[in-house]
């Protein structure tokens, strides 16, 4: 169906087309036409619930966190719309301090973990809350701190930063593939993600590496604009989320934009950036340390830490053999933990349980009653 | 290259600029070279099969023109040969596995001693893209001047009819007597031409993008699992597909035709409000209209058209639409699929017979419900039709058909349906027709419509044309629109596999 004239014919010469156009006149014209064009859009994209998916800043100790109070609309994988809270969360308001009697239960993850995929009330965060209040009289709190990409080391971060202000009684870490390359830094690459890295030196102590985050600065510094577009305007939303489209999937793109990255990199002098100046790093033992350190963290601040690890239902061999390691880990330093993949099996279609790689909310059922149980055979 | 890529975003405005920048007498040559270069920006080998074809083409047409007492073995050869290279890319692989199972099936069955394969034999062949369509214009070509046509005696302006990127992966299938003559002049800058074109490209994108390839993921939701499917969802895939094969392919048309007018030429419509249709026949006059032209004027008239007794047309019919089926691809439900559409093309000429002989039901023809009652008819025969085309194999089509018709309450399609921006931008594109539909009814009343009203869609029409801030914001903002509502993953034009 073609709504369009069929053979666009070729009309008169209109007199306004005759007539010579001051360029002041044109260039007036155009902006005041843009600027009715943008009122237009920031007022229907947000009601269309399009560009709404920007919902991190820039920080210069994670790298990244929530905006707070944004308005999010989640589109890519599954569906969900709501506010993150007035301190960037993605739940429901919370108290920094606790109300007595209460057992407060502090989630830590990345994506799986914050759940956009599925709408709040089926995350396993709300779940797990609704779950253990309503199994007896002890009364208890679960705050979700999981953040999109967050790393262990993000999540550990995190916690002395963050999450210890709010005094958890137990702390809990999803474990998710993936996690413990993020860990660490490759040497000699430029545009790696800006975020804490952790090495093990020598004498086996764990040390932040906070060269990338140095060499960002500029980028992670607040900058009253973008931040305003970033918390405010749908036509950034839109723009961005295009942005990290293409270069994930147009070629060109990504060649054009690694070149201007390079061009805007000659004049930066920090090359600390570019030379790691410790041996190559194992991932997975950065990970095992931080994780004791996490532990020993959480028993600093009177937080019990426990540790879940994501089902592994893909048959990741990497996955499999972290997973063995982390519940040896725990046996060793003595913190609970729990693998969730025979859970998802036990299912019998543990398909069912996820959309594209993120839980469905199925999967946040399965992952909230094993938590319930978890958490209730805990002891204070 | 995509034409909803950005590489296409990149090389269209290079090429238009170029073009007009360059003086008249290098614009044909440029955009040759160009449309040589979005072919083989796929895959370059594949440049050399459309020039190795254009020039056997050209040359046969010279000879058909020239040797009038051997034009026709020379039509013959022709026709052997564009057939024979449609047949080796897109079919070899079909007919080996064709003949492979019924070998199986009469090896298995009947006991008959034969060496056989254990797998499938297949040849290592890509189909080259846009083959369909290109070898079509080739045939066309050559019969036309076999019919007495001038052929293009310009190698270059031949070349160009055969490669011109913006129709050369999927149509319009072009006559060449409509393109070489836009080439007989230099090529001239006209506004309007410009104006038309730009809206095209934006409106294809609109369709394709924000449309088609949303409806796309619901639909790829709903036939991926048909077993779990309830009744609303089903139907929600299947009318889903439907209207995403058009919004797909239609879209890929609008850019097309959008993107020649940037150029100065004008590629043939392929639709026309093909959901108003009232019967099948008219739907096949306003659906993918090139090619039923096509197949009308190359393959249903050579065999006795409508000058033959009842039963022989009605055979030339299936025959037709069948091989109409056959083009789209090389498997058994795309043979089903035409044979089920000449199979209502018949039907619904005998029940036209039926209607004209029956006084007491002819009466009811006039009435607007009559009318409605057909383009509801149409829309189901349609849906039907689409689950043949869009099912892997008979067994999957049946399993839809299944879950349309048996009453079971509805989730996970029609939750994602109507979670997505779906509803909101089918609303939009719903809004955009009906001021279509009001501007062509003012049109066709002509000196009868209201005065105030013609005079404002005049002055409104002026004002648009005359005004480029106008046109800037609004095309800057259909561009945020497009991009925010578009799937994160670009999706392929269905049309660009046959």
């Amino acid at each position: 169906m073609s709504p369009v004239a069929t053979t666009p014919t070729v009309k008169p010469p209109i007199e306004s087309l005759k007539k010579p156009r001051s360029k002041w006149r044109t260039a007036l014209e155009t902006t005041a036409f843009l600027a009715v064009s943008v009122a237009l859009l920031e007022w229907f994209l947000p009601i269309a619930g399009v560009g709404q998916e920007e919902f991190l800043q820039p920080d210069r100790k994670l790298g990244c966190r929530h905006i707070p109070g944004k308005y999010v609309v989640w589109r890519m994988e599954g569906f969900s719309r709501g506010h993150l809270n007035s301190t960037g969360l993605r739940d429901i308001e919370h108290n920094i301090g606790k109300t007595p009697g209460t057992i407060r239960v502090a989630l830590l993850g990345d994506s799986s973990t914050e759940g956009l995929q599925v709408p709040l009330d089926d995350t396993y965060a709300r779940l797990v809350e609704k779950q253990l209040n309503n199994s007896g009289t002890q009364k208890y709190e679960v705050i979700n701190f999981a953040c999109s990409s967050y790393s262990t080391g993000q999540q550990h971060e995190q916690f002395l930063n963050e999450v210890a202000t709010y005094k958890p009684d137990i702390t809990v870490l999803l474990y998710n593939r993936g996690d413990a390359v993020e860990n660490i830094r490759k040497p000699g690459k430029l545009n790696v993600e800006p975020r804490p890295y952790f090495y093990v030196d020598a004498q086996g102590t764990l040390q932040p590496d906070s060269s990338v985050l140095s060499y960002n600065q500029a980028k992670l510094s607040p900058n009253p604009v973008f931040d305003f577009l970033r918390a405010h305007s749908s036509i950034y939303g839109v723009l961005s989320s295009t942005h990290l489209a293409l270069c994930t999937n147009e070629p060109l793109y990504g060649k054009l934009k690694n070149a201007f990255d390079w061009l805007s990199n000659l004049g930066n002098t920090n090359k600390n950036v570019t030379n790691v100046l410790y041996p190559e790093q194992d991932a997975f033992r950065v990970t095992r340390s931080l994780l004791v350190d996490l532990n020993n963290s959480c028993k600093a601040n009177n937080s019990k830490f426990v540790l879940l690890v994501f089902p592994n239902t893909l048959g990741d061999l990497d996955l499999a053999y972290q997973a063995k390691q982390l519940l040896n880990l725990s046996k060793e330093e003595n913190f609970p933990s729990f693998d969730l993949t025979q859970s998802f099996y036990d299912t019998g279609n543990p398909g069912a349980l996820f959309l594209e790689y993120h839980f469905s909310s199925a999967g946040h059922k399965v992952v909230a009653d094993q938590l319930t149980k978890l958490l209730s055979s805990l002891s204070f | 290259m995509l034409f909803n890529s950005f590489t296409y975003l990149v090389f269209l405005p290079i090429v238009v600029a170029l073009y007009w920048v360059l003086p008249p007498v290098f614009r044909r040559t440029l955009l040759l070279i160009a449309s040589y270069l979005f072919y083989m920006n796929w895959k370059p080998a594949y440049g050399l099969l459309i020039l190795a074809l254009t020039v056997v083409n050209y040359f046969l047409g010279l000879a058909i023109h020239k040797f009038v007492n051997k034009r026709k073995p020379i039509l013959t050869a022709g026709l052997i040969f564009n057939l024979g290279c449609l047949c080796f890319y897109k079919y070899a692989n079909f007919l080996l596995d064709s003949a492979w199972q019924s070998a199986t099936w009469l090896h298995t069955s009947l006991h008959l001693p034969m060496n056989l394969p254990a797998t499938s034999p297949a040849l290592d062949i890509i189909l080259p893209l846009g083959i369909s369509f290109f070898t079509f214009e080739f045939i066309h070509y050559i019969v036309d001047v076999y019919r007495g046509s001038k052929p293009v005696t310009n190698f270059r302006n031949f070349a160009l009819f055969a490669a011109f990127f913006p129709s050369q992966i999927a149509g319009p299938i072009k006559r060449f007597q409509d393109f070489v003559e836009q080439m007989l002049t230099e090529p001239v800058f006209k506004p309007a031409y410009f104006q038309s074109g730009m809206f095209l490209i934006f409106l294809g994108l609109f369709k394709k993008i924000v449309l088609g390839d949303n409806l796309g993921r619901v639909v790829n939701a709903g036939f991926a699992h048909p077993e779990t499917l309830g009744t609303l969802d089903a139907w929600i895939a299947v009318a889903g597909f439907t209207f995403q094969i058009f919004f797909d392919f239609s879209g890929y048309t609008d850019i097309g035709r959008g993107s020649a007018l940037l150029f100065g030429y004008k590629v043939p419509e392929n639709f026309n409000w093909p959901f108003l249709a009232a019967n099948l026949t008219d739907f096949w006059r306003r659906w993918h209209i090139s090619l039923s032209t096509w197949l009308r004027d190359y393959l249903f008239i050579p065999l006795g058209g409508s000058r033959v007794s009842p039963l022989r047309q009605q055979i030339n019919v299936m025959i037709t639409m069948v091989l109409g089926g056959l083009w789209h691809g090389a498997a058994w439900h795309y043979v089903i699929w035409g044979a089920f559409h000449g199979s209502g093309l018949v039907l619904s000429k005998e029940w036209h017979n039926l209607v004209s002989r029956l006084p007491w039901l002819a009466r009811f023809r006039p009435h607007a419900i009559w009318h409605y009652s057909g383009i509801a008819f149409t829309w189901f025969f349609l849906f039907m039709a689409g689950v043949i085309f869009r099912a892997d194999n008979v067994p999957h089509a049946l399993n839809m058909c299944k879950h349309m018709f048996a009453l079971a309450p509805s989730y996970a399609v029609t939750h994602q349906f109507l979670m997505s921006t779906l509803p909101i931008t089918i609303s939009l594109y719903l809004v955009f027709l009906l001021l279509c539909a009001w501007r062509d009814s003012v049109a066709r009343k002509g000196e009868h419509a209201n005065a105030s009203v013609k005079k404002f869609m005049t002055a409104t029409s002026n004002w648009w044309q005359g005004s480029l801030p106008a046109q800037i914001a609004v095309y800057a903002g259909m561009a945020i629109i497009i991009l925010g509502f578009a799937p994160r993953q670009v999706a392929p034009f269905i049309y660009f596999q046959f």
